[in-house]
């Protein structure tokens, strides 16, 4: 496959995506919409949390905000993913695709390219917002931070595309995958920080891999050493290498079989 | 014929999905620069075939090659000398605008058709940003053969192209197809409309029930036998198959609900029906492939009689 080809397949992709009135709003107006509305409320409230044994003093908005990150990235791989996918199944389009001389891994791939871009834009949308109206801080380090990004983008990327082939209808792709997202989403600590969940169901949202998501990019966040994440790290991880692994299981080109 | 003629080769083509047959022991030939029809009724499995022959399935049993290759194993190498239609216009994103559709298929190939040439070839050169959900049946379907073009193919694969359209969209698209068969192109084309394989197609294959009941050139087809014109008898009790096969030029019969449809070679026929019948005026016309592929499914002629 030659640039030319990927270029145009990716600004296809990506104008039929942005296209499609429901998946826009979620992608990019919602994530804002949410750090407004939540960031207004909550955003300058006092925080503290201890870095190398010093107590520091800062923000809601500063220690949270990776919890709107992992919004974006779950928001992204389990509801706007398998339900694009899905629908793409079923209207025929990878069929069509299937009829044309391209190669298939490439259009995987240029699929997964198309995510990260808009996952990098709402990130950066998402950061200067809350740097210019809530006065977000960072206390890590880049290089990690940029690390686990990636990791869990690829973690739950791939739980996206494995849910995207695991039915036919688009409809009922949208019907599960809205149930994992908000189940996920709501018991994470993404939506209401966890130390304010009963003692229960803090314990049971240990098993939520999103919970895992917010835990290790808030730890990035703030700067805490490798003891303090490597647990949800490897949990992210263990997540991803069993999407890697079951997606190409799962993953059809073609609804009727 | 040279092998290197044919384009297609298909040998015992089978494919079953449990315990239902779609294809069954198919075997045909296209040759280089013809039109090349498969035939026949919703379900008749050309659409199971043509998809065979694509790659897009795998046969249970039986050969494929198309350009001397098995398409599942050079899927990509093929798709750059093969132009496809699929059977439904859906498969376009309906948010997709007409340009940005030329363009992406441009972007597959080496040595495309301009972006000028393909919307010409569709006549949707004012239509560029119109997306692709907001034209008709008819503009649709020409803008997905068109694409199928870009990439200037060897062999066109269409699944039924002129499916509900009208006849003047119908004409454009047989026009188009004609030009591109004069330019050396050769054309598989899946079609139930009689009238356009039997005016178009060098050769064809007519399918009921996953099996070839008739292969072969229309005109020759419908010479072997001996089916020039057909005479309509109105049916009466003393009239049987037999009486009506007895006469000298009376060569097919066929029943249908309350008339009998008779065949000949000749026009001496409709004599002998008059003299037989008694009647002063019996409808005849020219026998038609429709004819054939009735004569040979049987479908129509048994609705209400079976």
């Amino acid at each position: 496959m030659n640039f030319k080809m990927m270029r145009t397949l990716f600004r296809t992709d990506l104008l039929i995506f942005v296209r499609e009135p429901a998946a826009a709003f979620f992608t990019f107006a919602f994530p804002v919409l949410l750090l407004s509305i939540l960031g207004e409320i909550f955003g300058r409230y006092p925080h503290q949390f201890t870095l190398d044994g010093t107590v520091i003093d800062t923000t809601y908005m500063s220690i949270f905000f990776p919890g709107f990150v992992a919004f974006i990235i779950a928001n992204l791989s389990l509801q706007s993913a398998p339900i694009f996918l899905a629908s793409q199944r079923t209207t025929g389009w990878f069929r069509m695709l299937q009829l044309l001389p391209l190669s298939l891994s490439w259009v995987i791939a240029v699929r997964v390219l198309m995510y990260f871009s808009i996952f990098v834009f709402s990130y950066a949308v998402m950061f200067v917002l809350a740097r210019q109206i809530f006065d977000l801080r960072f206390f890590g380090q880049l290089l990690p931070f940029g690390l686990a990004l990636l990791l869990c983008f690829a973690s739950f990327g791939s739980i996206g595309f494995l849910l995207g082939g695991l039915f036919n209808s688009a409809s009922t792709t949208q019907a599960v995958a809205s149930i994992i997202f908000f189940l996920m989403y709501f018991t994470s600590g993404s939506a209401i920080p966890r130390d304010q969940f009963p003692d229960w169901l803090f314990r049971a949202t240990e098993l939520n891999p999103m919970t895992h998501v917010v835990d290790l990019l808030i730890a990035v966040w703030t700067g805490q050493a490798f003891d303090q994440l490597w647990v949800s790290a490897l949990v992210v991880a263990l997540v991803g290498v069993a999407g890697f692994v079951l997606t190409p299981l799962t993953f059809r080109w073609d609804a009727e079989g | 014929m040279s092998v290197s003629d044919l384009v297609i080769e298909v040998a015992n083509l089978a494919k079953h999905y449990g315990d239902i047959t779609a294809v069954a022991d198919v075997s045909l030939q296209v040759e280089a620069g013809t039109i090349f029809g498969l035939v026949g009724p919703n379900g008749a499995g050309k659409s199971t075939a043509i998809e065979c022959i694509e790659g897009l399935r795998t046969p249970s049993d039986g050969s494929v090659r198309v350009l001397g290759r098995p398409p599942r194993q050079h899927r990509r190498e093929l798709f750059r000398e093969i132009g496809v239609l699929p059977q439904h216009n859906e498969l376009l994103p309906a948010r997709l605008r007409v340009g940005e559709a030329v363009d992406l298929w441009r972007s597959f190939h080496d040595n495309p058709l301009s972006k000028d040439e393909t919307l010409a070839l569709c006549g949707l050169g004012g239509r560029q940003k119109a997306r692709t959900s907001r034209l008709s049946g008819g503009q649709r379907r020409r803008l997905m053969i068109a694409l199928a073009q870009v990439g200037r193919p060897r062999l066109l694969i269409l699944d039924e192209p002129s499916s509900g359209l009208d006849p003047v969209a119908r004409y454009n698209i047989w026009r188009n197809l004609n030009v591109f068969k004069e330019q050396g192109g050769t054309i598989l084309v899946s079609t139930h409309y009689m009238d356009e394989a039997e005016e178009h197609c060098d050769q064809l294959c007519l399918l009921d029930h996953g099996r070839i009941q008739v292969l072969g050139n229309p005109r020759r087809l419908m010479e072997e036998r001996r089916m020039r014109i057909l005479v309509k008898v109105p049916h009466t009790p003393d009239l049987d198959r037999d009486r009506l096969l007895a006469l000298d030029h009376a060569h097919q019969v066929e029943q249908v609900e309350n008339e009998w449809f008779v065949f000949g070679a000749t026009d001496r026929l409709y004599g002998e029906l008059k003299q037989l019948t008694h009647r002063e005026f019996l409808e005849m016309r020219p026998a038609r492939l429709e004819d054939l592929y009735l004569m040979t499914t049987g479908r129509a002629y048994r609705t209400g009689v079976d």
